[in-house]
């Protein structure tokens, strides 16, 4: 070989392998941070107000705690300058914010890779990091991460989410942890309930088009599927527990065309203010039911005896047993079936269906396949639970461990629980989940609160459960009677029950027993702004007594008195109703004598209603009640709270 | 080249190459060659035509300078890398990101690892189909082996160290299949992996495997194999 030709090659692969080598260090330097970095120092120039440039280098949060590193602030250089609200992106400052960017850093909240330095690695899905930046819509399940089952006014979307999972009832199928089960209907003696076959073969089918709010899913059955279900339910006649029908008492039979029967069912309807929970033709509560097209679905001794007592069929409906007689009980059923009647119902065709041989047998198995026992219960033979998965660390899922099928979605856990939520059976065939008819709020709202639950684990002092709420069960009588009743679904107790009414805990201490005694008789609303009111729940004499008697006991606040020295007298009245309209100027929410305004409860007889401790401490401090309340804290002094104390208690009924 | 001429002449490199300069005679060469290191790897004499590129390929030493490339480089990213979970991982993206170089850092050690199994292979079947295993070469032959053997588990442990789903994956596939081997396969997954699933202890495990043990051994039998080549008669 030519000595000087090998030569020449060595030279030029040296000079090639150098320019190699070069890239390298190139590459390096010309990073686009560079020139972000370079152009914000050139944008803050031409501002008006004076704002220090940066020295060009790599900026990053390291946040110990966390141990995370997010070198975010290389670019977005402005995140906490007020200063530059004008900037273009990426300089602008984060907006209004709660913690500290220093002790948080970015990716806590906003995911997303804070490692990365490019744009594309940081932003947009990539292979190499299984969380992506999480999308705005879907910011506030960060929140959830720390702020475990606290409502927080700035979650909305995750607070709605948590609520829809609860009210749609997911936990029948999935372990999702903080969210109770709800009550579903039992489906024994489903058969005695349910006039026609059809009816469920149609409700099945779509639920959604029978009862357009109803939160049953549809399971996309089919045809077959949902004859052979029709068959197996059809044909669990008797009740949980031997319970058998009352029939219906003969005066029904009697009456039931009659105007003044029907009219009286009407008007214990409304006096029990049925309409506070159910709806009727989409209009009323969204507690229970629609009561529109009932008649046509229910047996009328099955409504008859539901309305004498609800627990009796469905023991863990939270709907009150109403004090009726079995007059009334009758008369409203009388009612419900002349109005809640679907007109558009088929007619019977009078053709009698058999079912298959082996219904029962395949019928239990698509019970069992669909899971229905996770939320209806049914004492049969071979029921078990065939539950979903388990929800509780879905928000940390593995990109590798989802099952993608046949979709285009991209591949982000935020794309896969979104796309499932909305349409559930998109990854396959085999997922036997049903389709909910959801809005795309409600579908951004339930990823969102799934996406807050994280295998992650915080440090302790991030970490803010909220109190975790007591079961406070009464027992005895006054249990009882709390039970049938079902106070604790619209009132709350020491903090558990419901948040529809006013809470119960110190009662006691705000309202005058015998203005409560004849409220329970008469329920009307305090607030002239505010329609709803307690309903009727014909108490007995007998039970209010026990009530009253808890309350005075129990429902009290032994702080909540006068001072000790305080005297009524006509002075202390005088200046108490001159500070009242003069000082404060309460009339202007609360009427006195048809004047004044609506917005807070009428005074007239609130000396009757209210007692003295109550008004002088609430007048001291309104939030100190009712967190929520409009009613302003006005700092006065002490006489001040008391004049006007004695004036309220002046304002008393009179018997006409 | 006065300069180089003195140099020559004082104490220290006399103390450090023996070879009297100036180099005339034959003698001088093949002491050159005898008193080095690195030179005596070669008889005092080779033939020009014993170096024909043709006979080797030059496989062998390809291989010995990607594994010289490996060391610097493997050294270089050890200044950058912690055996930790999940720091691991995010170290990539440090090197990725942030450390000046640190891409074609770790694209070096990378390719050269893949090209050092390659040529290690290629230089495996130059020898057999040249059937330079013959005796008195069988014994070379077999640290031959040991030392493909030996590329193959450095590639294999430096899989896991960065740390993600490709390695995990990669390591629990291995190490369940070491687990068929009779009798023993259950303790040696459980040595390789310091525990009964991947965690931490494994990659502490895989960490010193690959940059202490691993290239301890590799050192020595290169050192065996280059000697071998020279005893058993040079090269072809």
């Amino acid at each position: 070989m030519n000595l000087n030709r090998l030569k020449i090659l060595y030279a030029v692969i040296s000079i090639i392998f150098l320019l190699a080598l070069a890239v390298s260090p190139l590459k390096n330097y010309f990073k686009a941070w560079r020139n972000i970095q370079n152009n914000f120092n050139e944008t803050v120039e031409k501002l008006p107000q004076k704002v220090k440039p940066v020295s060009i280098g790599l900026k990053q949060i390291w946040v110990a705690d966390l141990d995370r590193i997010d070198r975010c602030t290389t670019c977005h250089l402005g995140i906490d300058n007020s200063k530059l609200e004008s900037a273009p992106q990426p300089f602008k400052p984060h907006s209004k914010i709660y913690h500290d960017i220093e002790k948080f850093g970015c990716t806590i909240c906003h995911e997303g890779q804070g490692l990365a330095t490019e744009y594309d690695a940081v932003h947009l899905p990539t292979e190499f990091w299984d969380r992506p930046l999480l999308p705005k819509k879907y910011i506030q399940s960060s929140c959830g991460k720390c702020h475990i089952n606290e409502k927080l006014n700035s979650t909305h979307l995750l607070n709605f989410g948590k609520e829809l999972i609860a009210d749609l009832n997911c936990t029948g199928c999935h372990n999702i942890p903080g969210i109770e089960k709800n009550f579903v209907p039992l489906l024994d003696g489903i058969g005695s309930k349910v006039i026609d076959r059809n009816w469920l073969v149609n409700w099945l089918k779509d639920p959604a088009k029978i009862q357009p709010d109803t939160k049953m899913p549809d399971f996309l059955l089919t045809d077959s599927e949902v004859e052979t279900l029709a068959d197996f339910l059809m044909s669990f006649k008797s009740f949980r527990n031997g319970i058998t029908l009352d029939a219906l008492p003969d005066v029904y039979y009697k009456n039931k065309d009659e105007e003044d029967f029907i009219m009286l069912g009407q008007t214990r309807f409304r006096e029990a203010r049925c309409i506070s929970c159910h709806a009727i033709e989409g209009k009323g509560g969204k507690l229970a039911p629609d009561l529109f097209k009932t008649a046509s679905k229910i047996k009328d001794t099955w409504i008859y005896n539901y309305v004498k007592n609800p627990k009796k069929l469905q023991p863990e409906v939270e709907m009150p047993q109403y004090g009726f007689s079995d007059e009334e009980a009758a008369a409203i059923t009388a009612y419900i079936e002349s109005e809640f009647v679907d007109w558009d119902d088929e007619e019977e065709t009078g053709s009698v269906h058999t079912p298959l041989a082996d219904f029962y047998e395949k019928g239990l198995a698509l019970f069992n396949k669909y899971n229905c026992g996770g939320c209806h219960q049914l004492s049969a033979k071979g029921i078990n639970q065939n539950a979903g998965p388990d929800l509780s660390e879905i928000g940390s899922k593995k990109i590798y461990q989802i099952d993608w099928g046949k979709t285009n979605v991209t591949h982000t856990v935020y794309d896969y629980i979104e796309t499932k939520v909305r349409s559930p059976r998109e990854f396959g065939g085999n997922t036997r989940m049903p389709k909910y008819n959801l809005t795309e709020r409600k579908v951004e709202a339930i990823t969102t609160y799934l996406l807050s639950l994280k295998e992650e684990k915080l440090p302790v002092n991030f970490i803010h459960p909220a109190d975790k709420k007591t079961e406070s069960s009464l027992q005895g009588k006054v249990g009882k009677i709390f039970d049938r009743y079902a106070c604790l679904k619209c009132h709350s107790l020491n903090d558990s029950g419901g948040s529809i009414a006013p809470d119960l805990t110190i009662v006691s201490s705000q309202l005058n027993t015998d203005w409560l005694r004849a409220y329970f008789k008469i329920p009307f609303t305090i607030r002239p702004i505010v329609e709803e009111r307690m309903p009727n729940l014909f108490i007995s004499n007998e039970e209010i007594e026990i009530l009253l008697n808890y309350f005075n006991t129990v429902l009290l606040d032994d702080n909540l008195s006068t001072p000790i020295n305080w005297a009524v007298d006509k002075k202390s009245e005088e200046r108490g109703a001159s500070l009242f309209y003069e000082r404060y100027g309460c009339q202007s929410c609360h009427i006195i004598e048809g004047k004044g305004g609506y917005v807070g409860p009428p005074l007239d007889e609130a000396g009757s209603r209210l007692k003295p401790g109550w008004i002088y401490n609430w007048l001291m401090n309104p939030q100190k009640f009712k967190p929520e309340t409009i009613e302003p804290r006005t700092e006065m002094p002490e006489q001040d709270a008391l004049d006007i104390t004695a004036f309220i208690m002046s304002l008393k009924k009179t018997d006409k | 080249m006065k300069i180089l001429n003195w140099l020559a002449q004082t104490k220290i490199w006399q103390s450090i190459f023996r070879t009297k300069l100036p180099i005339s005679t034959n003698l001088d060469k093949s002491l050159v060659i005898f008193n080095s290191l690195t030179l005596h790897i070669h008889p005092v004499k080779v033939r020009l035509r014993a170096i024909k590129f043709s006979y080797t390929f030059y496989l062998g030493m390809i291989s010995f300078f990607l594994f010289v490339l490996l060391i610097v480089t493997g050294i270089l990213l050890m200044l950058y890398y912690q055996p930790a979970i999940p720091h691991a991982y995010n170290n990539m993206k440090d090197l990725e990101f942030v450390v000046s170089n640190g891409s074609y850092l770790r694209n070096m050690h990378r390719w050269s690892a893949h090209l050092m199994v390659i040529t290690v292979f290629l230089h495996m079947l130059r020898v057999f189909y040249k059937g330079a295993y013959k005796p008195p070469r069988e014994f070379n032959w077999i640290i031959g082996i040991v030392l493909l053997i030996i590329t193959l588990l450095l590639s294999y442990t430096g899989y896991l160290l960065p740390y993600d789903q490709l390695s995990y994956w990669a390591v629990t596939v291995g190490t369940n299949i070491v687990q068929y081997i009779p009798i023993a396969g259950e303790k040696i997954r459980f040595l390789l992996l310091g525990g009964n699933e991947i965690g931490e202890y494994t990659l502490v495990r895989f960490y010193v495997l690959h940059c202490v043990i691993l290239p301890l051994f590799m050192v020595l039998l290169i050192a065996l194999h280059f000697w071998r080549i020279r005893k058993d008669g040079g090269l072809s």
